[in-house]
C-alpha cells in the first residue's frame, strides 16, 4: 500500500512540477503580451497626445489617427479621457468625450458589459459612467434585472441612472432601500443640483432614518445658502442626531444670522450640541458672544472647551482675551485649554 | 542746497539723476513718465520780469508735483523737465490737465497779472534704451510741436515707451504626463505682451528641486500639486519660500479635494493661488495673465 | 521489545502522514480560495476607482502612530513616506519610547518641532507622556515623548492622544505606497462601519531602491538566498492565509507593520496589551473575542493591495530571534484566549480559526520536526519506514517549496510587484529549495519559542537597523547603508 502511494506521491509532484511549469510559460508569456501592449498604448500617446489637445481646444475637427483599432489603443484614449476628466472641469471636452466614445467606444463596451467576469463589467460601467455614454443606458438597464448583482455593480447602476434619467431616478430616489453604504449615498446625493436637493427638503421625513442624516451632511457639503431655514428648522427635531447634524451643517455652510436660535443649545445637556454651538459662535463678533464662549470654555466636556477656546482665539483680540481669562479664571481645565490653543497659536 | 556743516563734491546733474531712476524702471518694473513743459505765452512777460515769474512757476510746479516727481528747470528757456515717478502717459496727461484747468481758474499766486499758457510733450518710459541726450532731442522737439499749435496742448511721444521683453521661467510639477501636457501647451499658447516663458515639465518635486533650474534670478511661475509622488507638494513649497530671494517665485497650486483648511494652510505657506481640480482651465489662463501683468506697476 | 517499538514507529508515521496529509489539503484549498479572489479582481482597473476615495468628504480620517525605539537610522524616511501619502485629513503622531539614541533630536531638528502644551486623556493605561511636540512645517505631524513601555505602551499612548476615529500603526523601519492607505482604508470606508479593522500586505524591501520614502520596485531583486527566502514566505504567507481567510472573516493575524483599526473598539479592549510579545495578534484576537461576547456583527478585513515595505533581517542570527519571538507571541496569545477554543460561542472564530492555529500554526512546528527526524531515523531503519520516510519527505516537499512556488507563481500573475523574467525565476528557483534548509531552519526556531514560553523567558530581540535608504537626506546628510 505505501508502495502505491509512494508511486502515487511521485507521480502526483511529477503532475505538479508539469504544471508549475506550464503555468510559468502561461505567466510569463502573459508579461509579455502586456508589455507589448504596453508598449503599444505608450506609441498611441506619444503620437496622438497632442491632436487631442487640439481637437479638445477646436482647433481641428476630429483626425482619423484619433480612432482606436485596437485594445491597446483604446486603453491609451481612455487614460487621455480620463486625465482630462479628473483635472479639468470644461463642458466643451465633456461633450466630445462623450460623443467620441458613443460614436466608437460603445462596441468595445458592450462587450465588456455582456462579460462573464465581475471585473470587466465594473471597468465597463465605470467609463459608462465617467465618459457619459448613455447609449448603454438601456444595456445597463438590463444588468440590473441578472439574477446576482453584486453591490458594487448596482451602486454603479444607480450612479449611471441618476445621470441619465435624472427625472425617473428622482422617483425612485426616496423608495431606495437601505442597502447603500453611507458612501455609495453621499456619492449620489454629491451629484444632485441644489434645486434637486431642495425639493427633496420636503421628502426627507419620508426617509429612513441613517439616509436623513447623511442628506443633511450633503447640505452642509454644498455649501449653499439656501438650505440654511430648512437645516435651522430642524434644530427642534426630537432627533438628537438630526439636531446636532444639522448644526454641523450650518456650521459648514458658515452663515448665522440670528443668534437666538441657538442659544437654547447652551445649556443643552448633550455635548455635541454644546460643542456644535461654540464652533458656531466663532463666526460672531467676539464681543457679542464672548460671555457665552467663556461659559462653554468652562465646559466639562473637553470638545466643548476646545473649540470654545478655538473660537474665543479666532478673533482680532480672541489671544489677548484667552491671556486674561488665564489670569483671572478659577477653573483648571478651563485655563488648561486655554494655555493650549494659546500655545499652538 | 544744504544748510548743514556737510556739503558734498560733484553734485548730481541732472542726466544722471535721471540715469539712474531709469535703471530701476526695468530692475523694478515701474514706469516714469517725462513731461516737457513750455511757456505758450513767455512773450507776454516783461523781459525783466521772466526770470523771476519762471522762478515762481517752478516753486509752483514742485508743489504741485508729488515728493516723488521731480522738477528741473532748463538753463535758458521757460522749459521745464519733470520727472513723474511711477507714472504712464494717461496718468501724466490727467496731471497736466488738471494743471491746466487749475491755472485756468484759480491762476498762479503772485502772478496775477499774467496767467501763465502752458503746453507739454509726454514721454512714457518702459525701457532703458536710448541716450539721454536723444530723450531730451526728441521731447524739446516734439515740445515746439507742441506749443506750435497752441495753449494747453499736450503731445506723446512713443518712442521710449516698449517694455523689454521679459524671460520667465515656468515650472510644472504634475504626476499625471498627460495632464502635465495640456498644461504645457496651454501655458505655450498664452499670449503675454512683453513675457516671454521658457517652460519646463517635472514629474514631482524632488525632480525639481534636484535640477536646479530655480536658481536663477528670473521670475519663477511654477505650477503643482499639493500631493506629489516622493516628495509632497507642501514640502516643496516650503522649501521654496524659506530660499533667500523667494519673491520671485510665484506659486499655484493644485489639489483634488480640500477642506478650507487646507486651502488656508497652503496661503499662509505662500502659495499665490489655488486650483480645485477638476478646475476650469481658462480661469487658471487667465490668472496667470493677471498675475503677469500686475508686476508692473 | 521491538514489535512494540515497530508499532509505535508505525502509529506515529501514520499519525505523521495523516496530519501532514490534512496540512497539505488545508492549504491548497486556501490557496485555491486566494486564486479564486485574486481571479476576481484581475482585470479591474483600481486606479480609476481610486481617485473616488481621495476626497475628504468620503473618507475617514485617521490618526498615524508611529512608535519608535532607537529608529534613528530611519525614522525619518518613515516618517516622509506618511507626509507623501495621498489620503486626505490625517494627523502623524511618532511615539518615541524613550530611545537612548538619537531618534529624537532627529526629529525635531529634521521637521522643526515645537514644544506645545497638550493634556493627554488616557484612555488607555500607558507610562507617563513627558512631553508632546508639533512640527512648525507639518501641522500635522507629532512627536510624543514618554517613558519606555514597549511597543504596546507606546501604541496605547499614541491611542490617548489620537484624535481621530480611525488609526492606522506602522512600525518605525517601515514604509508605506502612496495609495496604501487608500486602499487598506477602502473596505472601511464602504462598509458603513461593519469593518472595524483591516489589514494590509506586508512586504520586504531590502536591497530595493528606495528614495525618500517611496519604494521604488520593478528593479533587480537582490541575490542573497535569506533576503530572497524571506519575500517568498511573506508572498506565500499573504497569498495563502490571510486572504483566504479574510474571505471567510477568520484573520487572526494582522501584521503589525500595517493595519488600521476604529479607535473605539480598541479602546473597549483596553488597547494592546503590554504583557505578550505578539501585542497585533492579541488585540485581533481580543476584538475578536469581545465581539463576539457582546453579539456585535462587525468584521476585519484583509486587502491584498496595499503594500508597506519593510526592513527584515539579514543575518540568521537576527532571524532567529524574530521567529521566535513571532512564534512565542502566537503561542501566549493562544494560551491567554484558550477558552475560546472550539467554544460555539465564538463562532468561526472558535470553531475554525483557533483550531487552526492550534493545530498547524503553533503545535505544527512541534510536529513537522518530530517528522524530520522520523524521517531521518526511519531511511536508515529498513523497507517499511524507507518507504515511511519517502513519502513523508514528499509531502514536506509539497508542503513547502511546491506551495511556495504556486504561491510565487499566482503573485505574479496577479499582483506582480516584482516584475521582469529574472526576478521570477530568481524567486521560483529559491522557492523550490525551500523545503531543503530554509523551512527546517525556521522550524527549529520556532520550536525553541515553545523553550522560552516554559522557561518564561522573555527577551524583545533587537534588530541592527541597517537602514533602507540609499540616497543622502535632502540637507546632504548621508545614511548608514
Amino acid at each position: 500500500m505505501i508502495e502505491i502511494s509512494i508511486d502515487l506521491l511521485i507521480k502526483g509532484i511529477g503532475v505538479l512540477s508539469l504544471i508549475l511549469a506550464i503555468l510559468s510559460i502561461y505567466i510569463l508569456l502573459n508579461g509579455a503580451k502586456e508589455n507589448a501592449v504596453s508598449r503599444k498604448k505608450e506609441r498611441y500617446l506619444q503620437s496622438n497626445e497632442h491632436l487631442w489637445y487640439r481637437y479638445f481646444k477646436d482647433e481641428v475637427p476630429l483626425p482619423a489617427e484619433l480612432i482606436p483599432k485596437d485594445d491597446a489603443e483604446i486603453q491609451a484614449v481612455e487614460e487621455i479621457f480620463f486625465s482630462y476628466v479628473q483635472n479639468l472641469s470644461s463642458p466643451i471636452v465633456k461633450e466630445k468625450i462623450r460623443k467620441f466614445s458613443n460614436q466608437y467606444l460603445w462596441q468595445h463596451y458592450l462587450k465588456l458589459l455582456s462579460s462573464k467576469k465581475w471585473s470587466l463589467r465594473m471597468n465597463a460601467l465605470y467609463r459608462v459612467v465617467s465618459f457619459e455614454i448613455d447609449s448603454l443606458f438601456d444595456e445597463c438597464k438590463k444588468l440590473e434585472k441578472r439574477p446576482v448583482v453584486s453591490p458594487e455593480e448596482r451602486y454603479f447602476l444607480l450612479v449611471i441612472r441618476s445621470v441619465f434619467d435624472g427625472a425617473g431616478f428622482m422617483e425612485e430616489f426616496t423608495k431606495l432601500s437601505t442597502d447603500l453604504s453611507e458612501y455609495e449615498y453621499k456619492k449620489l446625493l454629491i451629484g444632485f443640483d441644489s434645486e434637486v436637493l431642495e425639493q427633496l427638503t420636503c421628502q426627507m421625513s419620508d426617509f429612513p432614518e441613517e439616509y436623513q442624516y447623511y442628506f443633511i451632511d450633503v447640505l452642509g457639503i454644498k455649501r449653499n445658502l439656501n438650505f440654511v431655514p430648512f437645516l435651522e428648522s430642524n434644530l427642534y427635531h426630537e432627533n438628537v442626531e438630526i439636531r446636532i447634524r444639522s448644526l454641523k451643517a450650518i456650521n459648514e455652510i458658515g452663515i448665522v444670522d440670528d443668534l437666538d436660535k441657538y442659544k437654547v443649545f447652551l445649556n443643552s445637556p448633550i455635548w455635541e450640541e454644546r460643542m456644535m454651538l461654540a464652533k458656531l459662535l466663532g463666526a460672531f463678533p467676539l464681543e457679542e458672544v464672548y460671555p457665552f464662549l467663556e461659559q462653554l470654555l468652562q465646559d466639562n466636556n473637553w470638545w466643548v472647551r476646545s473649540n470654545a477656546a478655538r473660537s474665543i482665539s479666532h478673533s482680532k483680540d480672541g489671544k489677548s482675551r484667552l491671556e486674561r481669562f488665564i489670569e483671572t479664571a478659577q477653573d483648571r481645565y478651563a485655563i488648561e485649554m486655554a494655555r493650549e490653543v494659546l500655545g499652538r497659536g | 542746497m544744504l544748510s548743514s556743516e556737510y556739503s558734498f563734491e560733484h553734485a548730481v546733474t541732472t542726466k544722471q539723476f535721471f540715469n539712474a531712476l531709469r535703471a530701476h524702471v526695468v530692475r523694478s518694473r515701474t514706469t516714469i513718465t517725462v513731461v516737457f513743459l513750455g511757456l505758450y505765452n513767455a512773450n507776454e512777460f516783461d523781459i525783466d520780469a521772466l526770470p523771476e515769474a519762471e522762478e515762481i512757476i517752478s516753486d509752483y510746479l514742485v508743489n504741485a508735483t508729488r515728493k516723488s516727481d521731480f522738477v528741473f528747470k532748463f538753463s535758458d528757456q521757460s522749459q521745464w523737465f519733470i520727472i513723474l515717478t511711477q507714472t504712464g502717459e494717461r496718468e501724466a496727461a490727467a496731471f497736466l490737465r488738471r494743471l491746466y484747468m487749475s491755472i485756468k481758474n484759480k491762476g498762479i499766486p503772485s502772478l496775477e497779472n499774467h496767467k501763465p499758457l502752458f503746453s507739454a510733450s509726454v514721454a512714457e518710459i518702459g525701457n532703458d534704451e536710448g541716450t539721454f541726450e536723444e530723450l531730451i532731442a526728441d521731447g524739446m522737439s516734439v515740445l515746439a510741436e507742441s506749443l506750435g499749435k497752441g495753449p494747453e496742448q499736450i503731445e506723446y511721444i512713443s518712442t521710449y515707451k516698449k517694455r523689454p521683453l521679459e524671460k520667465i521661467r515656468v515650472s510644472i510639477l504634475e504626476e499625471n504626463s498627460i495632464f502635465r501636457n495640456v498644461l504645457y501647451r496651454a501655458i505655450e499658447n498664452l499670449d503675454l505682451d512683453h513675457f516671454e516663458t521658457e517652460i519646463k515639465e517635472f514629474r514631482d518635486g524632488y525632480e525639481f528641486l534636484e535640477s536646479g533650474w530655480y536658481l536663477s534670478s528670473h521670475t519663477h511661475l511654477i505650477i503643482m500639486n499639493d500631493v506629489l509622488p516622493r516628495q509632497s507638494g507642501l514640502d516643496v513649497l516650503h522649501k521654496l519660500r524659506m530660499m533667500p530671494n523667494n519673491q520671485k517665485f510665484i506659486i499655484f497650486m493644485m489639489t483634488k479635494g480640500s477642506t478650507e483648511e487646507d486651502m488656508i494652510y497652503a496661503f499662509e505657506s505662500g502659495a499665490d493661488n489655488y486650483f480645485v481640480k477638476p478646475f476650469n482651465l481658462r480661469l487658471l489662463e487667465v490668472e496667470i495673465k493677471r498675475t503677469f501683468e500686475r508686476l508692473w506697476s | 521489545m521491538s514489535a512494540i517499538a515497530d508499532i509505535l514507529a508505525k502509529i506515529f508515521g501514520g499519525f505523521m502522514l495523516l496530519y501532514m496529509g490534512l496540512v497539505v489539503l488545508t492549504y491548497t484549498g486556501m490557496l485555491f480560495f486566494s486564486f479564486l479572489e485574486m481571479r476576481k479582481q484581475h482585470k479591474l482597473d483600481k486606479s480609476a476607482l481610486d481617485e473616488d476615495y481621495s476626497d475628504s468628504f468620503y473618507s475617514k480620517p485617521l490618526s498615524i502612530i508611529i512608535p519608535a525605539y532607537n529608529e534613528e537610522v530611519g525614522v525619518v524616511d518613515s516618517i516622509q513616506s506618511v507626509l507623501n501619502l495621498k489620503y486626505p485629513q490625517t494627523e502623524l503622531i511618532v511615539v518615541n519610547d524613550g530611545s537612548t539614541d538619537q531618534t529624537q533630536e532627529i526629529v525635531i531638528e529634521q521637521f522643526r518641532m515645537k514644544k506645545i502644551p497638550k493634556v493627554v486623556k488616557e484612555q488607555i493605561k500607558s507610562k507617563p507622556i513627558i512631553q508632546v511636540y508639533q512640527s512648525e512645517i507639518h501641522r500635522n505631524l507629532y512627536l510624543i515623548e514618554k517613558e519606555n513601555g514597549g511597543k504596546a505602551d507606546a501604541l496605547n499612548a499614541g491611542i490617548n492622544f489620537a484624535k481621530y476615529p480611525y488609526f492606522c500603526s506602522i512600525d518605525g523601519d517601515s514604509l508605506l505606497d502612496e495609495k496604501s492607505l487608500l486602499r487598506v482604508m477602502k473596505p472601511i470606508i464602504m462598509s458603513n462601519e461593519e469593518v472595524i479593522a483591516a489589514g494590509g500586505n506586508v512586504r520586504i524591501a531590502n536591497g530595493l531602491d528606495v528614495q525618500l520614502g517611496a519604494v521604488h520596485h520593478k528593479k533587480n531583486l537582490p541575490n542573497r538566498p535569506l533576503v530572497l527566502m524571506q519575500i517568498i514566505e511573506y508572498t506565500r504567507a499573504f497569498m495563502m492565509g490571510r486572504l483566504a481567510l479574510a474571505k471567510f472573516n477568520l484573520v487572526l493575524i494582522i501584521s503589525g507593520a500595517f493595519s488600521v483599526f476604529a479607535k473605539e473598539w480598541v479602546i473597549a479592549v483596553g488597547g494592546y496589551s503590554t504583557q505578550t510579545i505578539g501585542e497585533d495578534m492579541e488585540l485581533v484576537v481580543k476584538l475578536h473575542r469581545y465581539l463576539r461576547e457582546n453579539n456585535v456583527d462587525k468584521r476585519i478585513e484583509f486587502v491584498p493591495d496595499p503594500v508597506c515595505w519593510t526592513e527584515a533581517p539579514e543575518s540568521f542570527g537576527v532571524l532567529r530571534r524574530q521567529r521566535r519571538r513571532w512564534h512565542q507571541g502566537l503561542i501566549e496569545s493562544l494560551v491567554r484566549h484558550k477558552v475560546m477554543t472550539f467554544n460555539p460561542k465564538y463562532g468561526k472564530i472558535g470553531m475554525v480559526s483557533f483550531p487552526y492555529f492550534w493545530l498547524v500554526e503553533c503545535f505544527g512546528p512541534l510536529i513537522e520536526l518530530a517528522g524530520h527526524i522520523y524521517v531521518i531515523i526511519a531511511f536508515f531503519l529498513g523497507r517499511v519506514y524507507f518507504e515511511f520516510a519517502i513519502l513523508l519527505a514528499l509531502l514536506f516537499i509539497l508542503y513547502g517549496s511546491v506551495l511556495s512556488a504556486f504561491s510565487i507563481l499566482m503573485e505574479t500573475w496577479s499582483v506582480n510587484v516584482y516584475g521582469g523574467t529574472k526576478n521570477f525565476f530568481k524567486l521560483i528557483i529559491m522557492s523550490l529549495t525551500e523545503s531543503f534548509w530554509y523551512r527546517p531552519l525556521t522550524l527549529i526556531w520556532r520550536c525553541e519559542a515553545f523553550i522560552h514560553v516554559l522557561l518564561g523567558r522573555r527577551s524583545w530581540g533587537h534588530m541592527k537597523k541597517v537602514g533602507l535608504s540609499k540616497n543622502p537626506r535632502p540637507d546632504g546628510s548621508e545614511l548608514s547603508k
